[in-house]
């Protein structure tokens, strides 16, 4: 954390409501997108961002340590988005529109732009076939292993962050993680085989 | 090839994640949060100390406000945060001195056995509709009796606070208009629906519902509020105790030097 934001978290935890604004601008983007991937609808993930922040604002006073000020507002809206879940479950109301779905044409084009500029028509194809299948995989996730992806691979924390934001034993986080990764890197690895074949064909043809 | 499906993972999640926008505009949620945040920190604070002097500020809207709804300004909403606790009386009046510029009066003792516990000054800000702040002022408040029984509250009179057409009997004690009412309070948690009967004794200005509690819960309020020397008082309680014993007690306060 940067001696700027720190110094916003330590007026923020004063009272301050326009460190709270900034903070609040600053990352709000990225959690909402945080919220979607685990619960996949915007609904849910606006509601989860609105009470992560208001719990943020109302328990500050919690907060021992600014620099840790980040994981602990990504544990605020990890289990505020978990108990949202539970409570939808318990109504049978599975739901996972998907990153895809109503994104899945949008995030596709977006995908193959990328590629197209550096990659042949053929790989960005597979790739995208690939995409389809993680975002599949990660769909029928339960939403303890989809948030060990979100926080290792996107947030970027090691097992013993995790652990704390999850309020899980860093064995279990382990675990989460090795199982889902399996289950994703297989659907990555059998595309790389194919796609190292048809790149040897073209080298050859 | 591992390190490759690894690489592929996290540029995948990246990819996806970054791709995606809220559908509400960021400075229209901001406010929304806020809106939220008034609602919520009265009731922590009230449960943190059931007469947290932000529920004061909560309930002189109510109750000055329930027909005019602090009609002067376009306040809609008053919201407090403790600055600062002290445990004596001398420190309280010090402090009131201080920072509101007053001398409100403040019993060591009422005739009934409540003595003063603790008291504190606090911030209260006034908000409109749209969340903007209209007025800031100090207020000074004092606990009497366990749990505490009952709190004495005080401030310069602010002038976009409306106290007319306010609701409760009207009582003229030396020279002072004294002012006393009872109001239904109603808690529910976030996102609970009142039932109509309720939303009907609110529409008609007998209950007040309030949210952001972990339970359904009910109380009674009931108040006596006065204007004396420019400075207005409000003593209430959540408590058992008779409104007739609290304009007792708001009478020892006037007669006081």
């Amino acid at each position: 954390m940067n001696e700027e934001k720190k110094a916003l978290v330590e007026l923020m935890l004063g009272g301050s409501e326009a460190a709270f604004d900034e903070l609040y601008r600053s990352s709000s983007k990225k959690l909402y997108r945080m919220a979607y991937f685990i619960t996949g609808n915007r609904s849910d993930s606006e509601d989860i961002l609105q009470e992560t922040f208001v719990k943020c604002f109302l328990h500050r006073d919690k907060l021992r340590e600014p620099e840790r000020f980040e994981s602990w507002l990504y544990q605020i809206l990890v289990r505020t988005a978990w108990r949202m879940e539970k409570r939808k479950k318990s109504r049978s109301e599975l739901s996972f529109e998907g990153i895809l779905d109503q994104e899945e044409d949008h995030v596709r084009a977006d995908w193959i732009e990328e590629d197209e500029r550096g990659k042949g028509p053929l790989v960005v194809i597979l790739e995208a076939e690939t995409a389809g299948q993680i975002r599949e995989a990660l769909r029928k996730l339960d939403v303890k292993y989809r948030t060990v992806i979100l926080l290792y691979y996107y947030n970027e924390l090691s097992t013993k962050e995790i652990a704390r934001v999850t309020g899980t034993m860093e064995g279990t986080v382990k675990s989460r993680l090795f199982k889902a990764r399996k289950l994703l890197k297989g659907i990555l690895e059998a595309e790389d085989i194919m796609e190292g074949e048809q790149e040897r064909g073209i080298c050859h043809g | 090839m591992a390190r490759t499906s690894e690489e592929q993972l996290k540029r995948f999640i990246n990819t996806e994640l970054d791709s995606i926008t809220p559908d509400i505009d960021e400075e229209r949620r901001l406010l929304e949060i806020h809106q939220k945040l008034n609602k919520r920190s009265n009731f922590m604070k009230f449960r943190k100390n059931k007469f947290a002097v932000t529920l004061t500020a909560m309930l002189v809207i109510t109750v000055l406000g329930t027909v005019t709804a602090v009609a002067a300004g376009k306040i809609t909403s008053l919201v407090s945060g403790t600055r600062e606790n002290v445990s004596t009386l001398t420190e309280l009046q010090e402090l009131s001195k201080g920072q509101m510029n007053a001398s409100p009066k403040f019993p060591d003792k009422f005739t009934n056995g409540m003595t003063f516990v603790k008291g504190g000054i606090s911030d209260v800000k006034g908000m409109d509709e749209d969340n903007n702040q209209v007025i800031t002022y100090s207020e000074a408040y004092a606990d009497y009796g366990e749990n505490p029984q009952v709190v004495l509250s005080s401030h310069v009179h602010q002038d976009a606070i409306s106290a007319e057409n306010q609701p409760g009997q009207k009582e003229v004690y030396q020279d002072v208009e004294l002012n006393s009412a009872e109001m239904q309070y109603l808690f529910l948690p976030e996102g609970q629906e009142p039932s109509e009967e309720d939303k009907k004794l609110q529409e008609e200005g007998k209950m007040m519902i309030s949210y952001g509690s972990d339970q359904e819960e009910r109380k009674l309020f009931k108040s006596v509020n006065w204007s004396e020397n420019g400075i207005d008082y409000l003593l209430f309680t959540f408590e058992n105790v008779e409104l007739n014993s609290l304009t007792a007690m708001a009478k020892e306060v006037i007669d006081m030097k």
